[in-house]
């Protein structure tokens, strides 16, 4: 009873002068399934993460979503979301207009922005 | 209740007596009296003298005849376009500069020499500064002789240009640039890049990064940085002077004149009410530095 | 080796244009200052420089000035700063103002005000140009005043003093032995920036007929523009080495060491 496999990590390695912080790292995520990667500080989860992110480039190594190799895709256009570990809230917006960023940078079309806006006050 | 009123804080000297109360302030005396006789006492006596008038009489006179003569009108419009010429261009490259430096490595060594020698250039004096330019575009300049020898006649030849606006302006700049990368180096540092990653994982490109985070965050740093240009420039007189300028009597070259020749036996006003003017338009641009600094700091706090 | 990518060359063609219009007029000054017979280059100029006695005075006085405005900095200045910052806490928007106030009157604005007290001071201290380091001091005020204060806000100065207090330190010691050395960065900073402006200051001493090493430069140059020049590049290159080895900045260390230092002070 697989789930179908929908990101595939495949030896990712980096290092960062004499650290190596990933070491030919392989990791299959299913579709719907919550990861967790523990360790000590120091490890490499960040540099993991942001990896697959698209924030960290790679010695070596191979991402593929759906099927698809992301491995060169920049940041943008990887349609991943982030939560960072120091919020990286912008300071000159407001709560709404930090929501909205993403939503505007994604959903050109404003009616499905209007849809969200109105989704929020199910959140508050 | 008695005990509150006994206990004596470390921070603050709560006693009733006016003597006890009044010793640290003592502290800071040798100080206020520096700043008193040789900083506000001189700007009393600016403002105070210029309400001088000819033949050593009192009224408004002098500071009318500044506000209204075309001499001293012309003055404040040279002076105003220089500094306002040059604290664009130095804002423009020195922003462009320090975006540059900033996003090199922050530990390394060229970094370091470049703040050194900002720090030098900001501060290098007028005439030191003309001569440097004297020595490049001059009629027996550097680059007026080779110019003239690989494109015989041309444009840098006749170097009378470094004595008009535009050529106070190229000075001008020279000393901007560097001025604009201490000022606003730390406000692109400040720039976390977290932001931007925050702002690509969103879907932005780096074009709408710069547009909708970048730049408004920029934004009162920038401002506050070109005022500060403009008030360096609209200050500056050891340039001017070096050059001797006929080409832009800009105001603190008719100070000079006021102060030491004809004019300050007649009207011994002008001079001060120029200076009164020039106050003014500081005072006003500073304002603006200062409000735009307090909003920047709002932010840097989060 | 990072991959060069597009941004980086952006980067050098900017710190190459910049770089360009800084340094060519320098380079200049070097050429200018080095001509002699047609095709040759001659250290002329600069062996001159000891032959003008007046410039060589001048040169003499203007470091002297340096010398006391940094004396007048640290020992006038910063107690003043640490005292208030300490014990007057209310006067610190007071004296914020007041050591910005220098960079909204220009100096040509001080200059027509402070000429009846320079004649007054004529009179008890003579033509030495030393007198000028009273309004000098003011002049460097904007600048030692930023880099010292934040330093100052940098370090946890209430809990030093109030810890050198309980362990029995006066509040000299407390000032010079346990403030100063935290501050040293800011200090440094301030005194190296003070004798750039000192060294290059004109306006005032000009006006004053003081004969600084500007002023004397500014005169030879209309007899003898290539020895001007050539002091004038000395003077550029002795500040700039003077801000390049000097520790002006310390911020990795200072977050590093910050904590170390504040505890080590407790427990000593």
């Amino acid at each position: 009873m697989s789930a179908a496999i929908e990101v595939k990590l495949i030896g990712l390695s980096k290092s960062f002068g004499e650290v190596k912080a990933l070491n030919n790292f392989s990791l299959e995520m299913a579709k719907g399934e919550l990861v967790a990667l523990l360790g000590p500080s120091g490890c490499g989860k960040t540099t993991a993460l942001r990896a697959l992110a698209g924030l960290q480039p790679l010695d070596s190594g191979k991402i593929i979503v759906h099927d698809e190799d992301i491995t060169n895709l920049p940041t943008s256009k990887r349609n991943m979301g982030m939560v960072f570990q120091s919020y990286s809230l912008f300071p000159h917006m407001s709560a709404l207009e930090n929501v909205e960023y993403g939503l505007k940078m994604r959903f050109r079309n404003f009616q499905v922005l209007k849809d969200r806006k109105n989704q929020r006050n199910y959140w508050t | 209740m008695q005990n509150k009123e006994r206990v004596i804080s470390l921070k603050k000297l709560e006693t009733n007596n006016l003597f006890r109360k009044s010793i640290p302030y003592l502290g800071v005396f040798p100080f206020a009296l520096l700043a008193f006789f040789f900083l506000i006492w001189p700007t009393l006596v600016v403002v105070y003298g210029s309400f001088q008038n000819l033949e050593g009489g009192y009224g408004f006179g002098s500071l009318i005849e500044v506000a209204t003569n075309e001499k001293y009108l012309n003055g404040f419009k040279v002076s105003i376009q220089l500094a306002a010429y040059s604290a664009f261009a130095g804002a423009v490259l020195g922003g462009l500069f320090s975006w540059a430096i900033a996003n090199g490595n922050r530990e390394g060594y060229f970094r370091r020499l470049v703040l050194a020698a900002s720090g030098v250039f900001a501060q290098f004096g007028g005439v030191m500064l003309t001569f440097a330019f004297l020595a490049t575009f001059g009629f027996n300049g550097m680059l007026t002789i080779l110019a003239n020898s690989y494109f015989g006649e041309n444009i840098l030849t006749d170097a009378s240009w470094l004595y008009s606006l535009l050529g106070l302006v190229v000075v001008y700049t020279f000393f901007q640039i560097p001025l604009m990368l201490i000022v606003f180096l730390p406000a692109i540092e400040n720039l976390k890049p977290e932001w931007k990653e925050a702002s690509e994982s969103l879907g932005g490109s780096t074009a709408n990064y710069w547009l909708k985070i970048g730049a408004p965050i920029l934004a009162p740093s920038f401002l506050g940085a070109l005022l500060l240009l403009f008030a360096n420039a609209f200050s500056a007189y050891a340039t001017a002077a070096a050059l001797i300028s006929q080409g832009a009597p800009i105001v603190p070259l008719q100070i000079s004149f006021a102060i030491s020749g004809e004019v300050s036996r007649t009207n011994p006003g002008i001079s001060k009410a120029l200076a009164v003017g020039m106050i003014l338009v500081v005072v006003v641009v500073m304002f603006g530095y200062f409000k735009l600094q307090n909003k920047v700091s709002k932010w840097v706090k989060s | 080796m990072r991959n060069f990518k597009r941004i980086d060359v952006w980067r050098w063609l900017i710190i190459g244009f910049v770089g360009a219009y800084l340094l060519i007029p320098v380079f200049a000054m070097l050429e200018f200052s080095t001509r002699g017979a047609p095709g040759e280059r001659s250290t002329e100029a600069w062996t001159a420089i000891p032959t003008f006695p007046k410039l060589l005075s001048s040169i003499f006085s203007s470091l002297q000035l340096a010398v006391v405005v940094i004396l007048a900095v640290v020992f006038i200045l910063v107690p003043t700063m640490i005292w208030i910052h300490l014990r007057l806490p209310h006067l610190r928007r007071y004296m914020e103002l007041l050591c910005l106030l220098p960079l909204t009157i220009p100096a040509i604005v001080i200059v027509v005000g402070i000429a009846p007290t320079y004649r007054a001071l004529y009179q008890v201290f003579g033509s030495s140009p030393i007198t000028l380091s009273f309004v000098y001091f003011i002049l460097v005020l904007p600048y030692s005043y930023r880099s010292i204060s934040a330093s100052l806000f940098s370090i946890d100065s209430h809990t030093l003093s109030e810890a050198s207090r309980s362990l029995g330190a006066s509040t000299i010691r407390m000032i010079a032995g346990i403030i100063v050395p935290n501050i040293k960065v800011g200090i440094m900073s301030g005194a190296v920036i003070s004798i750039a402006l000192v060294l290059g200051e004109f306006t005032i001493s000009n006006l004053l007929n003081f004969e600084t090493m500007q002023v004397v430069i500014n005169l030879l140059g209309k007899r003898d523009a290539a020895t001007s020049v050539a002091v004038s590049l000395a003077a550029l290159v002795f500040a700039f080495i003077l801000l390049a080895i000097l520790p002006t900045t310390n911020r990795s260390r200072s977050s590093k060491l910050k904590t170390n230092r504040k505890v080590g002070m407790v427990i000593k």
